[in-house]
């Protein structure tokens, strides 16, 4: 029989890391952008689907 | 196929780019409200059997020469990506102001189909204009559009015009046909965009262009020097005696609405769900659980993030109100009568409109700073934004003027204005510590009034509880669990027998010595202090957690009632919780948003000073509050005044030795020059 201990962790372990999962989804977006020195004047700054290799204007032509 | 959609700014833009593409993203009746590219898939019930059509929203432009920096993007995107077709939204009520940039884009060569956006506004007014004229006259083909509407025969057909216009066989770049046209070759376009001078020429004789082809096709019943019922309401509500008394009664009416007639009753419905999900739980649970499971489940799982979810009726009412207020167009009313202010101190009316979004979320707000063109009043703006009570900061408000002021909204309504207040005082420190005497002028386009849709303003009402929600569910939650674990345990992994003894209590406890001159010198309140920097939510999660409060809204606790039980727990007075409230909103903001302003700033000298600043400010606001709150209502001075003072005297010190600093170097500089 599993004691009710192991099956109050249990839960608080799922809810833990469901919320661990959706920290790491969203803080994984804009780490895309980190110490990018054209991160303040880019058009694709923490966008969701922002993807650098898909611009043609690099970011040269935007400092 | 890639079609992106280019114009004014409010010209409908992004309304268009919801419509086409279902997406959410934030619309507002004034210019400026899309600052950076979005891109999305067009949906699948107007893509015409094609498959891949992206649907590109630029930010609003007036013209191919960028003034501002998302005019840059807009430039910048036209001019090097590779787009397919340009759907260019023309405000069909500002026919002639629109049209300019329509032959700079026409230009191009690119296929452009034309959407004469707000063609139901038009009507409305009696006006009218001859579209299938129109595109003769400019060579392409023009539809009457009301992207409001979102009617898809209307949207299916707009979309149909552009991908025949991109498959004609004389389409692509480069080609160019009849009308009114500029007869160039790319490159030159593209120097003559860069060379200001070459281009100021150009406009000129554009201009007299624009002005022959309106005159063809368009019929006004008023003319435009005519006055009509919106100039006499812009009289009153923009007035510069009137605006601000206005300004305030709608703030105040808000916050009415939200904190104190609408909000509350459905809070305290939600707060007893809460708790009984809570006893529930517990009772499931049952009495031979571990207590420290039995807690982190309890308190810091279920009653704090609660304690959060608990606010969420205020703040999703709060902003469906703004959102009213957005969309029938009054904000940029609110622009124009704070700008006189916010030039004095060296801002602009533009600097309202990041300030406006920053009470959404202090990131977007930062964000928004790239309409400023001056440098200098950019990065001021971007480093003030975030003293407006962002979403994140009203549960503080919420909470604490529920239990120490009734849930009056005036609590609110002075928080909102001690923003505004904060960020001049601000803006006048900053630019006497940057010596930079530069004004700007601000010019907007006020748009017409028009009855706010609904149905947007419940789209932004829940998008944001939806961001609150998954908030609370996950930054918050993980906070709370920290916190709860940190409360129950000693420095050697041990049970704590006391709360005292807890490491949470050891961590901050020294942190406390710096806030008794403040008036909240507990070690509770340093501890919700330090997770409010991780999120602004933490704060209300964080007390609810260390003071043991199961909810802010249960029976037993009600704050709508300002029952003085949670005062009694906390064990302040009214004016330490407003010192405390005023400390948590103008300090340095959530750690997100620091980000945000450190890519903004973008320089070590401003970021670091910028949060130096921000600390400082919320320490002399708060001390200032404690201090002088407690002589007007106890007729004496709060607790540890005199070692306040001189923190407070170090922080004032300090910025008068770097505008004294400024003014010898600006001497030193003019006696060179001299």
């Amino acid at each position: 029989m599993i004691s009710s201990n192991f099956a109050v962790a249990l839960v608080i372990g799922i809810i833990l890391l469901l919320a661990g999962w959706r920290i790491w989804q969203d803080y994984k977006r804009p780490d895309k952008c980190a110490g990018c020195p054209y991160a303040g004047s880019c058009s694709m700054y923490n966008q969701k689907d922002a993807d650098c290799s898909e611009r043609e204007d690099q970011p040269d032509n935007l400092a | 196929m890639r079609i992106a959609l280019a114009g004014n700014p409010n010209s409908g833009k992004t309304t268009l780019y919801n419509a086409l593409t279902g997406k959410l993203e934030h619309v507002g009746n004034w210019a400026g409200v899309t600052v950076d590219r979005k891109e999305a898939k067009l949906r699948s019930a107007l893509n015409q059997g094609i498959a891949g059509i992206t649907v590109i929203d630029l930010p609003g432009a007036y013209s191919m020469s960028p003034f501002t920096n998302e005019e840059s993007i807009t430039q910048e995107s036209i001019l090097n990506e590779r787009i397919d077709v340009l759907i260019n939204v023309v405000d069909s009520t500002n026919l002639s102001r629109s049209l300019f940039f329509t032959t700079q884009l026409l230009d191009l060569g690119i296929p452009t189909v034309i959407a004469l956006n707000k063609s139901d506004l038009t009507r409305q007014k009696g006006n009218e204009i001859n579209a299938a004229k129109l595109g003769d006259l400019l060579g392409c083909p023009v539809m009457e559009v009301a992207a409001v509407r979102e009617n898809d025969t209307e949207l299916s057909s707009l979309i149909s015009k552009a991908v025949s216009e991109e498959r004609r066989p004389s389409g692509g770049r480069g080609r160019r046909r009849g009308g009114h046209r500029h007869h160039h070759g790319d490159a030159h376009i593209r120097n003559r965009f860069k060379n200001r001078h070459a281009a100021m020429h150009d406009d000129r004789h554009r201009f007299h262009v624009v002005k022959s082809i309106v005159d063809q096709v368009e019929v006004r019943k008023v003319s435009s020097t005519q006055i009509t019922r919106q100039d006499r309401w812009d009289r009153i509500i923009a007035n510069k005696y009137f605006g601000i008394p206005i300004f305030v009664a709608v703030i105040w009416l808000v916050f009415s609405i939200s904190q104190a007639w609408v909000g509350p009753p459905v809070a305290d419905l939600l707060g007893g769900w809460i708790n009984s999900f809570s006893t529930t739980v517990d009772l499931w649970i049952g009495p031979n659980v571990n207590p420290v499971l039995h807690s982190i489940l309890i308190d810091g799982i279920i009653g704090g993030v609660g304690a959060v979810i608990g606010f969420l009726p205020l703040i999703m009412i709060l902003f469906f109100c703004l959102a009213l207020l957005e969309d029938c167009g009054y904000m940029a009313r609110v622009a124009v009568v704070m700008d006189p202010f916010l030039k004095k101190v060296g801002l602009s009316g533009r600097s309202i409109i990041p300030m406006v979004i920053g009470t959404g979320c202090a990131i977007p707000g930062i964000m928004a700073t790239r309409t400023i063109k001056s440098e200098r009043q950019r990065r001021t703006t971007a480093m003030l934004t975030p003293f407006m009570p962002c979403g994140a900061k009203l549960p503080i408000i919420a909470l604490f003027s529920g239990i120490f002021s009734g849930g009056n909204a005036w609590m609110g309504t002075s928080m909102y204005f001690m923003g505004i207040v904060m960020i001049i005082i601000g803006a006048l420190i900053i630019r006497a510590i940057t010596g930079d005497k530069s004004r700007s002028y601000f010019i907007i386009e006020l748009p017409e009034y028009r009855f706010p849709s609904i149905k947007r303003a419940f789209l932004s009402m829940y998008e944001r509880g939806k961001e609150f929600v998954i908030k609370a569910g996950t930054i918050i939650l993980a906070s709370n669990v920290v916190v709860n674990l940190m409360q129950n345990f000693t420095w050697n992994l041990q049970l704590a027998t006391g709360v005292e003894e807890s490491i949470l209590s050891s961590v901050a406890t020294p942190l406390s010595l710096l806030f008794i001159p403040l008036g909240f010198g507990m070690w509770q309140f340093a501890a919700a202090t330090v997770t409010g920097f991780i999120a602004k939510e933490n704060v209300v999660g964080t007390l609810a957690v260390s003071f043991g409060i199961a909810s802010f809204f249960s029976e037993d606790a009600l704050i709508s009632t300002g029952a003085a039980s949670v005062a009694e727990i906390m064990g302040i007075g009214a004016v330490a919780a407003m010192a405390y409230m005023v400390f948590n909103l103008f300090s340095p903001p959530c750690v997100a948003a620091i980000g945000a302003m450190r890519a903004e700033l973008n320089s070590n000298r401003w970021f670091y000073g910028a949060l130096l600043f921000q600390l400082g400010s919320g320490y002399v606001a708060a001390f200032l509050v404690y201090h002088i709150g407690t002589l007007v209502t106890a007729g004496t001075l709060g607790t540890a005044f005199m070692p306040g003072l001189l923190a407070v005297s170090v922080i004032v010190g300090a910025v008068v030795w770097l505008i004294m600093k400024q003014r010898r170097a600006q001497r030193l500089e003019e006696e060179a020059a001299a």
